[in-house]
């Protein structure tokens, strides 16, 4: 569930940082940014409590090749349904982390 | 066609015969090496989960994490009977993947190295009745133990291309390589769609398949290149050689005299004294039943995530001959360690597995679609047998690559466990699947019509194998190939509706 919420924190922070990229000009970019690095920096975070340092980084480095892909592909193709996770995943998975406990599987 | 890199703090421009020369390099890299490293990035995924597979193919394996016996009483008969081979026998312990004790051993008779499973509960032996596992790891290393073992070399020149073809595909993207990581234009014509899927999954799996390629490749060369270095450096020695990079593998020199060892238990429990800490995870023995015969104990310690520690002890008389931990290892052997424990994923848990899975995966499409950019260019150029053939090999390889393992899987379940030649029907399955979609795909002229009908079948195939598990454990692995065979499904959608000219 740690490793839920570590991830889903970094692919909400990809998103936030897709959508301020400057191909995509809109208000409000320049505050996404900063909000995003902060969830990255949170993920890295809960990597590095759950992993120690070394494997909390290279988990860091993977959940970024996996979120960051998956979500510009999809966010093309399926904009809603990629919204839609990026958004509600951190809230499902602290949801879960409450219900089950840290070491639920 | 020019190119500024950021080299020392000046910037280099390229001229445009050398931006054109390497852009050559990297699609001729691409195009020849790119289906067999489609088959290694693919079949690497499934490998990551080689224990977990080795425990589902044979449902008699799927013993509950209960009380396990004393080591000794669960693994002396095997160790004691006449056609295992005692020169070197490794014990596999149970973990969070294995639940069964597993001896692995060559034969006295000679021959590859077999496996038995023994229940940790009630010691029963269980032979090695499937081998859906080892046929995807040994096709992710081209190797065949008894006809084609040196096909790992033939692995590791694929890996070293795989290497040249992402340094290639950097110098090229360089100048833009941030801003494609945003950039897919999945609505437009089929060739800006692949192109943009290419860069966007090139630069983000990146690392991955830096890190894959790498490791990879001195997987594979590391055997060869201990035979090169052990003249020059060793003075001939390949024992000294041996341990060098991969540490104290034989144990000590055979006596010829016959000596019964002490309790397994008693010595497993001196190594965790001796290195507090240690968590065995393999027991592997050296001239089992001989006065000098030892025993290594491998397991992992705190604070060291890859690298290994060993105890070795002498089976008589439970002395200890040698320690290996990180700390006192050479450089050559805790790069080895690393090397390997990132490549199969040995760290991290399940999360780890996933994630490369993931990125094996991607990097499987990101060779794909550049293989399919590379033959929409040629053939809006020239019209080409060859490129006709090229594209109907790219489906063959790729989408009869999921169908065959689709009905590997099939095939595991389907054929009853009893049957003598399981084995054999499973590679029947595997291979001959693969051979009839290269076949098919080789007389159905739409590459589009061929690659749905792959991905549907393979898709459904991979999605319905839970079912097939129903009369036993649902586990980690259906709900996996449920979510692989669901994505296909997708894919295989997304490959129907795009109003592509697949004109190849």
């Amino acid at each position: 569930m740690v490793d839920l919420m570590a991830f889903s924190w970094s692919l909400l922070a990809f998103a936030l940082f897709h959508a301020a990229a400057k191909r995509y000009p809109r208000p409000g970019a320049a505050y996404l940014r900063p909000m995003a690095i902060l969830l990255t920096v949170a993920s890295l975070g809960i990597w590095i409590r759950a992993e120690g340092a070394i494997i909390g980084s290279i988990l860091l480095v993977f959940s970024w090749i996996v979120s960051g892909s998956a979500f510009v592909v999809s966010a093309a193709v399926w904009p809603r349904v990629a919204w839609a996770i990026a958004l509600a995943l951190p809230w499902l998975a602290a949801l879960g982390f409450l219900l089950r406990g840290a070491h639920a599987p | 066609m020019e190119l500024r890199a950021r080299l020392g703090g000046r910037a280099v421009k390229l001229s445009k015969h050398a931006f054109t020369a390497i852009w050559d390099v990297h699609a001729w890299v691409g195009v020849w090496a790119g289906l067999v490293l489609h088959v290694v990035c693919f079949t690497g995924a499934f490998c990551v989960f080689r224990d977990e597979l080795g425990t589902w193919q044979d449902p008699e394996l799927h013993v509950s994490h209960g009380e396990m016996r004393p080591i000794g009483q669960l693994v002396r008969p095997v160790l004691d009977r006449g056609d295992v081979g005692r020169a070197r026998i490794d014990v596999y312990l149970p973990d969070e993947e294995r639940s069964t004790v597993d001896v692995r051993y060559v034969p006295t008779s000679g021959g590859t190295r077999q496996m038995v499973h023994v229940h940790p509960g009630t010691g029963r032996v269980i032979p090695d009745r499937s081998q859906l596992a080892s046929i995807l790891f040994h096709v992710h290393f081209l190797r065949h133990d008894r006809w084609f073992p040196q096909g790992i070399y033939v692995a590791g020149v694929f890996g070293v291309a795989m290497a040249l073809g992402l340094v290639t595909g950097v110098v090229i993207h360089f100048r833009k390589i941030l801003r494609e990581l945003h950039q897919f234009r999945g609505h437009k014509r089929p060739g800006i769609a692949w192109a943009d899927a290419h860069k966007v999954l090139a630069v983000f799996g990146l690392p991955f398949q830096t890190m894959a390629a790498f490791t990879g490749a001195m997987i594979c060369f590391g055997p060869l290149l201990l035979k090169l270095f052990a003249g020059p450096v060793f003075h001939g020695d390949a024992k000294a050689a041996e341990r060098t990079l991969y540490g104290d593998l034989s144990g000590l020199a055979v006596s010829g005299q016959r000596v019964a060892s002490i309790d397994l238990d008693q010595l497993v429990a001196k190594a965790t004294d001796t290195l507090p800490g240690l968590s065995p995870t393999v027991l592997r023995f050296a001239n089992y039943g001989d006065a000098e015969g030892s025993v290594a104990v491998y397991g992992k310690r705190e604070g060291s995530p890859l690298g290994t520690s060993m105890v070795r002890l002498r089976l008589r008389d439970g002395a200890i001959v040698g320690t290996e931990t990180p700390r006192a290892n050479g450089p050559a052997q805790n790069i080895e360690q690393w090397v390997r424990g990132l490549h199969f994923a040995k760290y991290g848990g399940w999360t780890v597995r996933i994630f490369h899975a993931l990125s094996g995966l991607a990097a499987c499409l990101t060779i794909l679609t550049g293989n399919w950019v590379w033959l929409l260019r040629r053939e809006s150029r020239r019209p080409r047998a060859s490129n006709r053939i090229l594209s109907r090999l790219t489906v063959a390889v790729g989408g009869g690559l999921c169908l065959a393992t689709a009905v590997l899987f099939w095939a595991n379940r389907c054929i009853p466990m009893h049957v003598p030649l399981h084995m054999l029907g499973e590679s029947v399955a595997f291979f001959g699947t693969w051979a009839l979609s290269l076949l098919a795909c080789l007389f159905v002229p739409s590459a589009r019509k061929s690659w749905t009908a792959l991905l549907v079948v393979s898709g459904a195939l991979f999605a319905l194998v839970p079912v097939l598990d129903l009369r036993h454990t649902i586990g980690k692995v259906d709900v996996a190939l449920l979510v692989f065979g669901l994505a296909l499904l997708g894919a295989a959608r997304l490959v129907h509706t795009v109003k592509a000219s697949w004109s190849t």
